[in-house]
């Protein structure tokens, strides 16, 4: 009898103890736990506090900045790795009436014969104080593809201006961006479509440049750096580049290159801008930091 | 104390029977009364049971108690009787529910056949299953024929599917194919009594009538995975031109392009 | 056995045994923290000194399960109606308030408490003692002290949905798409295909065009009919307030997990742990920290704010009837003819359907292994194939099952053409005139029924120059 009423006096207080762990109330503030809870809701205003009026796009004009610009180049140090061609005319790849027509070069290295490196972005993260903001021409920039190349390999472009997708060859494309902070698009492109259908508008600058790729073809590759100020360039096939109407200062530039360890060949590159001048600035790219 | 223990055992089934007998009342008891053919013989079957087992339970709980009362009642000391059992005893209490059971066997044949034997069930459906059932983890997937074709057991062009929603007709005999996807569900519609396993691999006709129109439940009823407890359907039970009007109106549904608006409200 | 020692054993059971139906956790869930946080370094993730790091702003801007945050910038419906105070007069311990409400917003007939918004009050709960809709007059208590200005916003009876919304979610939703929708719920590991995770702000079966978002009607469309060939069921039992609560409770989860995303994509480049680890070779890690902290505190708010505002814009245009995606042309009718011409769009090299699904449509294209690496990052895949923005392997659709997972009318395929499968390698073919896309879903459509594979229309894939020359006309 008494192992018996002790039994069910166990039973009986284990379990109001895990009843009275588990309730909760409607209405209340959060009460207790588990996934049935009623949360509460804490209602914030739209506006942080400490928003700025200036963020980080867009700069004011002031016409009394004064002015320098800088000129370049990306000069390759140490011995350059032999670059095999990405499709050698009459290769049996796919869609090779078109793709294998003529040698298609290994893009991600393209070095001159002094040793100057094309398709290097040199740009400025943000936009200066004092600099000029940048407008969208109203003209598209024009990106083409032929016998599966796109042309251009690197572009920088401004916010907000349409690129219009333009191919050149018989076989279907399909565009596929890579953004980080826009939104990414990837739509089919018709053969021979010298209209350009697709169009597309990157309205966010980026941090680094973006991948343009076809995933139909998926040796293809290009890269779109949009940013929202106009101090940014690429290097030609000569590896120089120039920048112009930059504020006077010291400013940080980054070096970026698709070939690069990390991408970066340099994550911050000072260089004092001298007003009226034009500043020369060597840019050196050590082979070992190749990543082929 | 002694008196305890047999009163004990003879208060639990009075309870138990009162408490049946105040359950209708309290709506303690069945969803509804059967609203299908099939749903009151049944019912029936249920009743018989009941009442065979009640009285057994009533007369063993009443002896029981009864013989612990004599123990209780009696004065310390006395000699105790020893029996070595009777034999006449044991062959009655065997015979006699033998033949019980034998009984209630024999009584749900009929019932038995008319539910599962094909060969019985009314000419009018055998040939038209008005839709095929598919059980998955944990919803019901739909497939009518298209409007004025017979439903065939692999899908057709022009088949009509919904999901979670089976529109019957009322008043007339209807059958289903029940088919399962993957692992076995039941198909069990508590207010007309309808309850069928869905095995995988078999397609199972199942057929009932339903006597009003209106929206019924239909529950599984067999463990199928952790969504087993809330997978639910709605019957709606109609008049064959409601039932038509529908399937209409999901073919208009199914076959909508985006351009030409749906004349009706679209199906929910 | 002496009593003491009894009555002992009996509560060590009894202690023993409401932990075990109770647990020993405070049974508090929380929102999870997604990998790519977590390859910030540590200071990024929490903050230096007073400036606040993912991590601390998430929990600013949208809270936990147990206390959400209701952003206002965020297209959201909280539930209840926004309003402003017109006049505010303390009466003892309670105020009587007039309230007018915000723009379009109609008050409830029935409201309980009132959230403050804006102004000195912000962010607290008060109650309403009495509450008359027609005036918006309304007696308010539990003040504590706070008064109200005219002119601050509240929401009364705010909230009502997501909460009803997170209830619902955590009940039916959770277990798969797990508590900050991250698709890594407890059962999340035993499907295929995997649920969705939300925090991409992208969903594959939508009906607006390639660049908007996924619309309320299309995440309701979901939850009512499911998704068939997958483990999401349909939820066309539940009532029509229950869906809307759980829809607007999705959004804002995958809203979190975006503004979560776009804030680590502005530290990313520069404050991940392999970037930071790259920039030890020319920096002091106390320098880079204390470029951090002055971001963190100088330009991150107005970050922020940024990301809010495109949240909002993003969400509120794909609701847009310019989002919607309308035919130019009535489908054309289901004939031979039509498919006919459905197949040979099909095998053209203008589209390059059979690439991926197969010159049968069985699914088995060579693009299925032309993937052997990430695109982007160039590591190797596990599997080779088409992999989706989740990193799930996708396979094409095998077009012969007649499962179709977005829907099975024709408008359906019409926009999984048009737009793409987003999220998926599935591209757009929204410059396609959309006859052909028409010829093409009547060809999809019959290709379940085919006497044997690849049996339409042309007998042999086109893949001679002939059709090359032939391929422009098809910009008709």
């Amino acid at each position: 009898m008494l192992k018996f009423r002790s039994g069910i006096l166990t039973l009986a207080s284990g379990a109001m103890l895990s009843l009275s762990v588990g309730c909760t109330e409607y209405g209340q503030p959060a009460v207790g736990g588990g996934a049935s809870v009623v949360p509460q809701v804490v209602f914030l205003a739209s506006e942080s506090e400490s928003g700025d009026a200036e963020s980080a796009g867009g700069a004011e004009a002031t016409s009394e900045v004064a002015v320098g610009s800088i000129r370049g180049r990306v000069q390759i140090v140490g011995s350059v790795p032999e670059m095999k061609l990405l499709v050698k005319a009459g290769d049996d790849i796919k869609d090779k009436e078109v793709c294998a027509a003529v040698d298609v070069p290994d893009e991600r290295l393209m070095v001159s014969n002094d040793g100057g490196v094309a398709n290097v972005f040199v740009y400025l993260q943000k936009a200066p104080k004092g600099g000029r903001p940048v407008t969208a021409p109203a003209e598209p920039f024009v990106f083409d593809q032929k016998n599966c190349r796109f042309y251009p390999h690197t572009v920088v472009l401004p916010v907000n201006q349409t690129v219009r997708v333009l191919s050149n060859d018989s076989v279907a494309h399909n565009t596929h961006t890579y953004p980080s902070k826009n939104n990414s698009v990837n739509s089919g492109v018709a053969p021979m479509d010298r209209e350009g259908k697709l169009e597309i508008v990157y309205r966010k600058a980026e941090a680094v440049p973006l991948a343009v790729k076809c995933d139909y073809h998926t040796w293809m590759n290009a890269w779109h750096l949009p940013l929202d100020h106009p101090y940014g360039a690429v290097t030609n096939e000569a590896g120089d580049f120039a920048i112009a109407d930059i504020p006077a200062g010291t400013h940080s530039f980054v070096v970026w290159h698709e070939a690069a360890d990390g991408n970066f060949v340099q994550r911050k590159l000072a260089v004092e801008v001298k007003p009226g001048e034009e500043t020369e600035v060597k840019i050196e790219y050590p082979a070992a930091l190749l990543k082929l | 104390m002694k008196k305890f223990w047999a009163l004990f055992f003879w208060f639990w089934p009075l309870v138990a029977l009162y408490v049946c007998l105040i359950a209708p009342g309290n709506n303690w008891w069945f969803p509804s009364k059967p609203l299908s053919t099939m749903g009151h013989q049944i019912d029936g079957l249920f009743y018989l049971i009941l009442i065979i087992v009640t009285v057994t339970f009533v007369g063993t709980e009443f002896a029981l108690g009864y013989a612990l009362w004599m123990g209780a009642t009696k004065e310390p000391g006395r000699r105790a009787w020893f029996s070595h059992g009777s034999h006449k005893l044991e062959v009655v209490w065997t015979i006699v529910p033998a033949f019980v059971l034998v009984f209630i066997s024999l009584t749900q044949l009929d019932v038995l056949a008319d539910i599962r034997v094909l060969a019985r069930f009314p000419e009018s459906v055998k040939e038209a299953p008005v839709a095929e059932v598919m059980a998955r983890q944990f919803e019901w997937r739909i497939r009518y024929p298209k409007p004025g074709t017979e439903l065939m057991t692999s899908p057709q062009p022009g088949d009509l599917y919904f999901v979670n929603e089976v529109h019957v007709p009322a008043t007339v005999p209807t059958m289903i194919n029940l088919r399962t996807q993957d692992v076995q569900h039941a198909f069990f519609v508590p207010r007309l009594r309808v309850k069928q396993d869905a095995v995988p691999g078999l397609i199972i006709p199942v057929w009932f009538e339903i006597e009003e129109a209106g929206e019924y439940e239909l529950l599984c009823a067999e463990l199928c995975g952790w969504g087993h407890y809330k997978m639910k359907a709605r019957i709606i039970a109609d008049s064959p031109e409601g039932v038509s009007a529908y399937l209409t109106r999901l073919e208009r549904e199914q076959n909508e392009d985006g351009v030409q608006e749906a004349e009706t409200a679209s199906v929910k | 056995m002496k009593s003491h020692v009894a009555w002992l054993k009996r509560a060590g059971i009894a202690g023993l045994l409401s932990i075990v139906v109770s647990g020993c956790s405070d049974n508090n869930s929380s929102f999870s923290i997604s990998d790519r946080t977590r390859s910030l370094i540590p200071e990024a993730q929490t903050g230096v000194s007073e400036a606040p790091g993912v991590v601390k702003l998430l929990d600013e801007k949208f809270g936990d399960p147990q206390t959400l945050k209701a952003w206002s910038k965020l297209p959201v419906q909280w539930g209840g109606a926004s309003a402003k105070v017109e006049v505010f007069a303390a009466d003892g311990a309670d105020a009587k308030v007039k309230f007018v409400a915000g723009e379009g917003q109609t008050f409830p007939e029935k409201a309980t408490f009132v959230n403050v918004v804006t102004g000195a009050g912000a962010g607290r709960t008060l109650q309403l003692s009495s509450w008359d809709a027609a005036t918006g007059e309304a007696v308010l208590t539990g003040l504590g002290g706070a008064t109200l200005a005219a002119g601050d916003t509240c929401s009364i009876d705010g909230g009502a949905v997501i909460q009803s919304g997170r209830v619902l979610y955590m009940r039916h939703c959770s277990h798969c798409h797990g508590t900050a929708g991250d698709g890594n719920g407890p059962t999340a590991q035993y499907l295929y295909p995997r649920p969705r995770d939300y925090r991409h702000g992208v969903f594959k079966f939508t009906s607006t065009n390639d660049m908007s978002k996924v619309s309320r009607e299309d995440l309701l469309r979901v939850l009512r009919y499911g998704i068939p060939g997958t483990y999401m069921p349909s939820f066309l039992l539940m009532k029509d307030e229950e869906l809307t609560a759980i829809v607007e409770y999705v959004r804002f989860l995958s809203m979190r997990g975006e503004f979560e995303r776009k804030l680590v994509n502005e530290l990313a480049s520069d404050y991940s742990e392999e970037a930071v680890e790259s920039r030890l070779k020319d920096e002091q890690r106390a320098d880079i920290v204390g470029e951090l902290a002055k971001f963190l505190a100088e330009d991150v708010p107005g970050v922020v704010d940024g990301i809010g505002a495109e949240l909002e814009e993003s969400w509120v245009a794909a609701d847009s009837d310019e989002a919607k995606i309308v035919p130019s042309v009535p489908r054309v009718p289901d004939s031979e003819e039509s498919r006919r011409r459905g197949r040979e769009l099909y095998l053209s090299k203008t589209l390059n359907c059979a690439d991926c699904h197969g010159i049968d449509g069985a699914g088995n294209g060579p693009q299925t292994v032309a993937f052997e690496k990430n695109p982007i990052t160039n590591v190797p895949y596990d599997e080779p194939g088409l992999h989706d923005v989740w990193d799930n392997l996708n396979q094409p659709r095998n077009l012969h099952t007649g499962i179709f997972r977005g829907g099975r009318r024709p408008i359906d395929l019409f926009c999984r053409i048009h737009a793409g499968i987003k999220g998926s390698r599935m591209p757009s073919f929204k410059n396609t005139p959309h006859e052909d896309i028409w010829h093409i879903v009547n060809y999809v459509l019959s290709i379940p029924f085919e006497p044997e594979p690849g049996a339409t229309g042309v007998a042999s894939a086109p893949a001679a120059p002939a059709t090359e020359a032939a391929a422009p006309a098809a910009g008709e």
